[in-house]
C-alpha cells in the first residue's frame, strides 16, 4: 500500500530580491528574469509502507524542500500529494527551544511543540534525564549549553513518540559527539522498527547505508535516479565526478 | 483554501490549546526572567504612568483628580491592549518562522498564542483598577462591570481578526510593521485616553468619529465609570468587528498555502 503518492509535484519559491530585478532591467528591459526559483520540478514517485528512503543530492538539489513539502510546510504550486499516515518531521532540533529557560523549563515547551500530551510529562522528564545524561546541567539556561547538549534535549523529546508515523529527517543525525551519535543511532533503530516508513535526507553515505534500503537521487529539483540505496549512492558519485 | 478550511484552521487552533497556552505563558516568563519583580513589572510600569500623568493632566481638563484618574486608568489600560495587539500582531507570523518551517500548522494557533499572552498582560494591568477605585472610594455596580466585560470580550474578539490579518499582510510586506507602528504612535494622541472628549472642536470631533479605537475604548470605559450604555459605540464596534472578521477570513483563505513561501 502506498503511504505517499506524488504526481507532477512542482514547487517554486518567490525571490524577493529587488537587486536582481534592477540589474536585469538595466541590461535589457525585455529580458526580465523570472522572480521565482524552481525547487522541485514535476516529481513523480510513490513511497510504500515500510520503505526506508534516503534522499541524495548536492546542496540545493531539493532534498530539504522535498522533505518539507511532504511534511506539509510547502504546498505544491501544481501536482498532487497524497499522504495516508501521520507525519513527524525532524528538521531542526533547535526549533521551539527557549534559550533563556533551563533544560527542565524547556521540556514542557518542546512537548507542546511536538504535541505530546502533558499527561506524559513525568515519563518525558525521566527519558530526558536518562537519555541525555546532562545531570545538573538541566538546571542551567539552554544558552549556556554547547550545540551537542542542546541537540540531546531536542532529539530526545522529538523522538519520544514516533510510533506508526511516517518519519521525515533532515541531517540531524550527524551532529553531537561520538558517544551521543552511537546512543542516538540505537534509539533511531528502535524507533524505525516502530515507524512504518522513513525518509532521510543526508550527505553521509554511512548514515544512508545504515538506515535506508531505497535511494532517490535529486539534481536541480528533479529525480534522476530511484532504486536501491547502494545503486543510488553509486549513481550519485558518478554524477558528481 | 475554502471557507471550510478557514473554519477548520480556527477549530484546530483552538483544539491545540496546549501549544498556545504553554508558549503564551512562557513569552511572559521570558520577558521578565532574571528581574526581581518578574511579571509584576507589567503592573508597576503602568501604575507609574497613571499616577504621574494623572497628576499632571488633571488640571488641563478642569476635571477632579478622582474622576480624571479613573477615566485615564480604564482608558489607558484598554488602549495598551489594543496598541499591543496591533503592533505585536504585525510580527506574529514573522516571529513564528522556526515553527512554521517544521510542519503544517493551523495559522490561528500563533494568533491565539499572541492574544493569550496579551490577555495575561491585560489582567496584570487591570489588577490596578482595584486599588485605584478603592482609593477613590468609587465602586461600580455589578451591571456596569458586566457591560464593561462584554465590551472587553468584543474588543478581544476583534483583536483576534485584526492581528490575524496584520500578521499575514506584514509577512509579505516587511515595511508595513514599521509604518503601522508609526501610525499607532499618532493614534494614541488621536484617541481620548489622556484627554477628555468634550469641547474639542470640529477637528477633535472628526478625529473621534473616524477613529475606530474610540468606540472600543468607549464600550469598555463608559459603563465602568457610570456613563451609561454607549449604544452607538456598541453598534459601530460590532460592525467594525464583523468587517475585520471577513477581511481576515478572506486574507487567510487566499494566502494560507503561500505563507511559508514568504519567509
Amino acid at each position: 500500500m502506498s503511504e505517499i503518492i506524488c504526481k507532477d509535484v512542482f514547487v517554486e519559491f518567490p525571490s524577493f530580491s529587488r537587486k536582481s530585478k534592477k540589474l536585469n532591467l538595466k541590461k535589457n528591459k525585455k529580458q526580465f528574469t523570472s522572480s521565482t526559483i524552481v525547487a522541485l520540478d514535476c516529481l513523480n514517485f510513490s513511497i510504500y509502507k515500510g520503505d526506508r528512503v534516503g534522499l541524495i543530492g548536492k546542496n540545493g538539489s531539493g532534498k530539504s524542500t522535498l522533505l518539507k513539502m511532504l511534511a506539509g510546510v510547502y504546498v505544491p504550486k501544481s501536482g498532487s500529494v497524497i499522504i495516508n499516515s501521520p507525519m513527524e518531521g525532524l528538521f531542526e532540533t533547535g526549533a521551539g527551544i527557549d534559550q533563556d529557560a533551563t533544560g527542565y523549563e524547556n521540556i514542557p515547551l518542546l512537548m507542546a511543540f511536538r504535541e505530546i500530551p502533558m499527561s506524559h510529562y513525568d515519563k518525558v522528564v525521566t527519558d530526558v534525564e536518562q537519555f541525555t545524561e546532562l545531570g545538573d546541567a538541566l538546571y542551567r539556561p539552554i544558552r549556556t549549553y554547547s550545540q551537542g547538549m542542546k541537540l540531546r534535549i531536542a532529539f530526545t523529546i522529538a523522538t519520544y513518540s514516533l510510533d506508526n508515523k511516517i518519519l521525515l529527517m533532515d541531517e540531524i543525525m550527524g551532529v553531537g559527539d561520538q558517544k551521543f551519535k552511537r546512543k542516538s543511532q540505537k534509539r533511531m533503530l528502535r524507533i524505525m522498527t516502530k515507524a512504518a516508513t522513513f525518509v532521510l535526507a543526508s550527505h553521509s553515505l554511512e548514515l544512508l547505508k545504515t538506515y535506508c534500503s531505497r535511494g532517490i537521487v535529486l539534481e536541480q529539483g528533479k529525480i534522476v535516479f530511484d532504486g536501491s540505496i547502494n545503486d543510488a549512492i553509486n549513481f550519485n558519485s558518478k554524477l558528481n565526478n | 483554501m475554502t471557507l471550510k478550511n478557514f473554519f477548520l484552521d480556527i477549530f484546530l487552533g483552538i483544539k491545540k490549546y496546549n501549544f498556545w497556552m504553554t508558549y503564551g505563558i512562557n513569552d511572559i516568563k521570558t520577558k521578565y526572567r532574571r528581574t526581581k519583580l518578574g511579571q509584576w513589572w507589567i503592573t508597576l510600569s503602568v501604575a507609574l504612568f497613571l499616577f504621574i500623568i494623572g497628576g499632571f493632566f488633571k488640571g488641563a481638563f478642569y476635571a477632579d483628580f478622582d474622576i480624571y484618574l479613573a477615566y485615564l486608568s480604564v482608558g489607558y489600560i484598554s488602549w495598551l491592549f489594543m496598541q499591543d495587539c496591533v503592533n505585536g500582531g504585525c510580527n506574529i507570523l514573522i516571529q513564528s518562522k522556526s515553527f512554521l518551517l517544521q510542519k503544517s500548522w493551523p495559522i490561528s494557533i500563533f494568533i491565539f498564542r499572541f492574544i493569550y499572552r496579551e490577555i495575561i498582560i491585560l489582567l496584570h494591568h487591570a489588577v490596578l483598577l482595584i486599588p485605584i477605585f478603592l482609593w477613590l472610594g468609587y465602586s461600580p455596580r455589578m451591571s456596569s462591570i458586566v457591560l464593561s466585560l462584554c465590551g472587553l470580550i468584543l474588543t478581544i474578539f476583534t483583536a483576534i481578526w485584526v492581528s490575524l490579518f496584520l500578521s499575514i499582510i506584514c509577512l509579505k510586506y516587511r515595511d508595513l510593521p514599521l509604518f503601522i507602528q508609526s501610525l499607532m504612535r499618532m493614534a494614541f494622541f488621536a484617541t481620548p485616553v489622556i484627554w477628555i472628549d468634550r469641547n474639542i472642536g470640529r477637528i477633535g470631533e472628526l478625529m473621534i468619529l473616524y477613529n475606530p479605537f474610540t468606540y472600543f475604548i468607549k464600550i469598555i470605559r463608559d459603563p465602568l465609570l457610570g456613563y451609561g450604555f454607549p449604544s452607538e459605540a456598541w453598534i459601530i464596534a460590532i460592525i467594525i468587528s464583523i468587517i475585520c472578521f471577513f477581511i481576515s477570513l478572506t486574507a487567510l483563505s487566499i494566502t494560507k498555502n503561500k505563507l511559508n513561501y514568504w519567509f
